[in-house]
C-alpha cells in the first residue's frame, strides 16, 4: 500500500512498504535541475549536488563518507534535467542514520569555498571524460544543437566557463530561490515502519522553510531542426536522429512508450531486427523518448562505420516512413504491451525503482497510481492512437541529426528524404 | 542530534530485529545426467531468475582464436532448430522477460528473468538455446561483423585500450590477456567448425551448474529441469574438458604509452593478483576496499579526488578469477596533471605496505562490506549471478552465512602481511593512453 503524508511546510512524503526486502530506499527528490538554472548559473544544480556531501558543521567530507561507508549502506546522488535527487539504500535499522546523514548535508552543509576550489576541478574532470566518450558526447551535442535556446539544451555538467565561475554566493542564492519545501518529495520503498518513518522525517525535515522562492517558469522547449556533422577522428560514426516528443502528462504518452519499444527499443524492435539483425551495419542501435515538464524529445542512436553510416540513416528514416503510413500491427502492438507490462513487474523486485516511480509520479502528477492502473492505461492503447502519434511527431521539417566521427555530410541522406 | 539518532537505532533494532543472511539457504541438486541445480526460495514477489553457468570461458578459446566462446555464447539465440533468430527476440520481448547470453573469461552465462507465469515458456526458450543452436553460417557472419564493430569502436574508447595493452604485458602468454569478445584478427579466423568444437567439448550437463532464485518450489525447479533438460547428454567427440591452463605468472614490469588526441589521460598501474581460491582472498579485498575498492572514502579517492582534485575517479581492484588475475589501479585525469597523480597513487601503495591500515579503517571496512552483502543481494538476479559464482568457485552452500565471518575475522597483521605479498611496487606495469607531449609521463622508479 502506498501512503502519502504533506508536512505543513508543503513538504510531500509517499513511502510504499514492500515485504521481500529486508532494506529500504529513501530518496529526497527536488524538483530543481538544470532546466531551471539561469544561463549564468549553468552547471549549479549538479555542482550543488557535489557539494551538498562536502561538509556540515557535524562532519567533514571524509567523515560523512565515512559513516555512510561504516553503515554499509549506499548514499549518492544524482541530477538530471529536471530534479535533484539525494538518496540512500540501507538495512531497515540503519534507516535513522540515513536520515539523519541526509538531514545533515541537506541543512548544513557549509559549502566551504576551499572545497568549492577542489571540487571545479572534479567536475571539469567529469566533463572531459563525457568529451572523451563518443557515444555521450554525441548526445550531448545533439541536445544542445536540437533544443538551442532552451534551458533544456544545456548540459546538466555545465561548462568548463561557467564552472569557474562557481563561488559560494552562487550557490546559496540558487539554493534559496529554489530549493522551496513544496518542490520537495520524499519517496521511500522498502521495509520500514510507517508512523516511525513519518515521525523520523517530521523531524528531519517538517520545519524546513524558504522565503525568497524565485522559480523561473519552465516553457515548453521549442526544438530547432538540425542537420550536423562533427567531423572527428575516430573509428566510428556515432549517430542522433531526434523529432520533438510529448510532455510527460501527455494523454498519449503510453502510446509513445509503446510506439518507441515496436521502432527500436527492444531485441526485436524494426530498428534492432533491421540495421543489426538482418544486416549487421550497426553494432549498436535504439530508440528512446525523453518526456519532459512541457514537452519531450524522440532520439534514435547509432553506432556504426564510416561507409556504412548513410545507409544506416537511409534505414532509419524508412523505418520512421513506413510507421507514418502503416502504423503499427495488432500483433506488434499486443507484443509491446505484454513487453511493457512483464518489465513493469519485473522491476517491482527492486526498491530502489519503486521509489523511484513514486517520486516521479508525485512531482509530474502530484497522485500516485497503482499498478492496475498503469497496466490498465497500458492496454486501452489503440493501433490508431500509436499512429496519431507517429504521425503528430515525425515530419521531415521537425527533424534533427547530430553525427560525430570520420563522415562528410554530403553523403548522409538529407531530412527531406523522411 | 547524535545522541537521539542512536536511541533512535535503538528503537528500530527492537521492533525490526532478524539476521539479515543467514536465512539464506540454497539446495543443491545433481540430475542424472550430472546438471547441477543449486536452488533459492524465495516467494515474496511472483518474478524468477535463472543463471545457466557453462564452466567454459575465454580462457578455453583455442590458441590462436581468442572470441570463440564469446561468438558461441553470441550465437545462442540467433537461430535454433525450433526457432529463428527474431521469433527468439519475439518471445522474449512477448513475456517481457530477458533472457541473455554471455561469456566471461573462466565461464559463458545464460540468464533468464521471468514472471512466474511465464516460467515453462521461459525453460522452453533457455533449453532450445542451450540444446538446440544452429550456428547458421549467415548468421555467425552477422554477428562477427556486429563484433569487429564493437572491437572497431573500442578503439575511441581510452580505457578498452589502456586494458588490452595492460593485460597483454601482466598475463603474458597466458589466454586471460586476451579479451573476452577477441581481437581483429583472431575473429576473422574463427570459422563454423570452431564454434561447433567448442560447443560439442564444453556445453555438456556435467559441465553446467544452474542457479534457480526466487517463487518456485525444489518439486518444481526439480520438474522443470527434467522436463527439458533430461534429453541433454554427456556426448562429446573429444573428451577433454577443462584444458589444463598453467597459472599466469609475474612478468616482467614495462611502461607502455600510448598516444591518443584526448584531453584527459587513462591510467592503468599494477601487476598480476590473486585468485578466487587464495586463501588471503578476504585479508585482500579488506585492504583493497581501504586502498581504493570503493566506497567514497578509500584512501585513494580521498587522497587523490577529494584533498588533491586531481581526479575524478581512481579506483583499485583484485580481479579473483579461477586462475590469477590482475591488480590494477585505474584512474583517468587532466594530461598536465599526470605525473602527479601517479606519484601519488605510488605513494598510497608504499604507505599501505609500510604502515598496514588503523583500527578504524579496518572497523569501517569491515562494517561496510558485511553490511552492504545483504543489500547486494536483494533482487532474485543478483542472487542468482552470486550463487551461480559460489558454485563455479566451489564456495560452499554456507557461504552466505560464513561471508560475514570471513571478512570479521581479518585483522590489521592480516591486511599488513597481504599488502606485503601481493603490492609489489617494483614489479607495477604502467598503461598511459592520451596527449603524451603534454602528460609527459616518468618512467616509474
Amino acid at each position: 500500500m502506498i501512503r502519502k503524508v504533506e508536512f505543513t511546510n508543503g513538504m510531500r512524503v509517499v513511502a510504499e512498504r514492500m515485504s521481500s526486502v529486508k532494506s529500504v530506499s529513501i530518496g529526497l527528490w527536488v524538483n530543481i535541475g538544470s532546466r531551471d538554472e539561469e544561463a549564468h548559473e549553468h552547471g549549479i544544480s549538479h555542482f550543488l549536488e557535489h557539494m551538498f556531501f562536502k561538509g556540515t558543521a557535524l562532519r567533514s567530507a571524509g567523515e560523512i563518507a565515512q559513516e555512510i561507508d561504516a553503515i554499509g549502506g549506499e548514499i549518492n546522488a544524482f541530477t538530471s534535467r529536471e530534479n535533484t535527487t539525494f538518496y540512500a539504500k540501507v538495512l531497515t535499522d540503519h534507516l535513522p542514520k540515513a536520515v539523519e546523514i541526509l538531514s545533515d548535508n541537506f541543512h548544513h552543509s557549509k559549502f566551504d569555498p576551499r572545497e568549492i576550489e577542489k571540487e571545479k576541478q572534479v567536475v571539469i574532470e567529469e566533463i572531459k571524460m563525457v568529451e572523451d566518450d563518443p557515444e555521450d558526447l554525441v548526445h550531448t551535442l545533439h541536445i544542445e544543437d536540437t533544443l538551442k535556446g532552451s534551458p533544456l539544451g544545456r548540459t546538466i555538467l555545465g561548462t568548463i566557463e561557467t564552472l569557474n565561475q562557481m563561488n559560494r554566493k552562487k550557490i546559496i542564492h540558487f539554493l534559496e530561490r529554489t530549493y522551496d519545501p513544496k518542490q520537495i518529495v520524499i519517496a521511500v520503498a522498502g521495509r520500514f515502519d510507517f508512523d516511525t518513518l513519518i515521525a523520523l522525517l517530521q523531524k528531519a525535515f517538517g520545519s524546513y522553510q524558504r522565503n525568497n522562492t524565485r522559480l523561473i517558469p519552465r516553457i515548453s522547449p521549442a526544438m530547432t531542426p538540425q542537420f550536423q556533422v562533427k567531423k572527428r577522428k575516430l573509428e566510428q560514426v556515432h549517430l542522433c536522429i531526434s523529432t520533438p516528443g510529448l510532455a510527460i502528462t501527455h494523454p498519449q504518452r503510453e502510446a509513445l512508450h509503446l510506439l518507441n519499444i515496436i521502432l527500436g527499443g527492444g531485441v526485436s524492435s524494426h530498428l534492432f531486427q533491421e540495421v543489426r539483425e538482418q544486416r549487421g551495419l550497426a553494432y549498436s542501435i535504439y530508440s528512446s523518448p525523453s518526456f519532459y515538464q512541457g514537452g519531450g524529445l524522440f532520439t534514435i542512436y547509432a553506432g556504426t562505420g564510416a561507409k556504412n553510416a548513410p545507409k544506416v540513416v537511409e534505414l532509419i528514416f524508412k523505418e520512421i516512413r513506413k510507421m507514418k503510413e502503416k502504423g503499427v500491427a495488432a500483433e506488434e502492438l499486443k507484443k509491446a504491451k505484454e513487453h511493457i507490462k512483464g518489465n513493469i513487474l519485473l522491476s517491482t523486485e527492486s526498491s530502489s525503482s519503486r521509489m523511484s516511480r513514486l517520486a516521479k509520479d508525485e512531482l509530474s502528477f502530484g497522485r500516485q497510481f497503482k499498478l492496475t492502473e498503469v497496466i490498465g492505461r497500458i492496454n486501452r492503447v489503440t493501433l490508431k492512437s500509436v499512429y496519431e502519434v507517429a504521425n503528430t511527431l515525425f515530419h521531415s521539417k521537425s527533424i534533427s541529426l547530430t553525427a560525430l566521427g570520420p563522415v562528410e555530410a554530403h553523403t548522409l541522406p538529407g531530412p527531406s528524404n523522411l | 542530534m547524535r545522541f537521539y539518532a542512536c536511541l533512535l537505532i535503538f528503537l528500530f533494532i527492537s521492533v525490526e530485529s532478524q539476521p539479515a543472511f543467514a536465512e539464506i539457504k540454497p539446495k543443491q541438486i545433481v540430475m542424472k545426467n550430472g546438471l547441477t541445480i543449486l536452488l533459492i526460495e524465495q516467494h515474496s514477489l511472483p518474478i524468477v531468475s535463472v543463471e545457466a553457468l557453462i564452466k567454459s570461458g575465454s580462457v578455453d578459446d583455442p590458441f590462436d582464436r581468442a572470441g570463440v566462446a564469446n561468438l558461441t555464447a553470441s550465437l545462442l539465440d540467433e537461430g535454433t532448430q525450433k526457432r529463428s533468430s527474431t521469433q527468439i527476440a519475439e518471445e522474449i520481448d512477448f513475456i517481457g522477460a530477458s533472457l541473455g547470453a554471455s561469456a566471461d573469461l573462466d565461464y559463458t552465462s545464460v540468464n533468464l528473468r521471468v514472471l512466474k507465469k511465464d516460467i515453462e515458456r521461459g525453460f522452453d526458450l533457455l533449453s532450445d538455446l542451450l540444446l538446440n543452436p544452429l550456428f547458421d553460417v549467415k548468421e555467425m557472419e552477422r554477428v562477427r561483423r556486429l563484433i569487429l564493430g564493437s572491437i572497431l569502436s573500442g578503439k575511441d574508447d581510452p580505457t578498452t585500450i589502456a586494458s588490452l595493452a595492460f593485460d597483454n604485458i601482466v598475463f603474458g602468454n597466458h589466454p586471460y590477456k586476451n579479451p573476452v569478445i577477441g581481437l581483429e584478427e583472431s575473429v576473422q579466423k574463427i570459422g563454423r567448425d570452431d564454434i561447433v568444437s567448442f560447443y560439442q567439448n564444453h556445453y555438456l550437463p556435467k559441465n553446467t551448474l544452474f542457479s534457480i532464485v526466487g517463487d518456485v518450489t525444489e518439486k518444481e525447479a526439480v520438474a522443470l529441469v527434467k522436463k527439458y533438460f533430461s534429453e541433454w547428454k554427456n556426448v562429446s567427440p573429444k573428451p577433454v574438458l577443462a584444458r589444463n591452463i598453467a597459472s599466469p605468472t609475474i612478468q616482467p614490469k614495462k611502461t607502455e604509452l600510448i598516444e591518443k588526441d584526448l584531453t584527459q589521460t587513462t591510467v592503468l598501474i599494477g601487476h598480476l593478483g590473486i585468485s578466487r581460491k587464495n586463501p588471503d582472498f578476504y585479508p585482500v579485498i579488506v585492504m583493497n576496499y581501504i586502498l581504493g575498492g570503493g566506497g567514497f572514502s578509500s584512501r585513494l579517492l580521498t587522497h587523490i579526488r577529494d584533498n588533491k582534485g586531481l581526479v575524478y575517479s581512481a579506483y583499485s581492484s583484485f580481479d579473483a578469477n579461477r586462475q590469477p588475475g590482475a591488480f590494477e589501479i585505474s584512474l583517468q585525469t587532466k594530461a598536465s596533471n599526470t605525473n602527479e597523480a601517479i606519484s601519488a597513487t605510488l605513494q598510497e601503495i608504499n604507505q599501505i605496505l609500510k604502515d598496514g591500515v588503523t583500527e578504524t579503517e579496518l572497523m569501517e571496512a569491515k562494517a561496510y562490506l558485511i553490511g552492504s552483502f545483504p543489500l547486494r543481494l536483494e533482487t532474485t538476479g543478483k542472487l542468482a549471478g552470486l550463487l551461480s559464482k559460489v558454485g563455479f568457485h566451489e564456495l560452499g552452500l554456507a557461504y552466505f552465512s560464513d561471508y560475514p565471518k570471513y571478512i570479521e575475522k581479518v585483522t590489521r597483521e592480516d591486511i599488513l602481511r597481504v599488502a606485503k605479498t601481493y603490492l609489489r611496487p617494483d614489479q607495477m606495469t604502467l598503461v598511459v593512453v592520451g596527449n603524451l607531449a603534454e602528460a609527459k609521463v616518468k618512467e616509474l622508479p
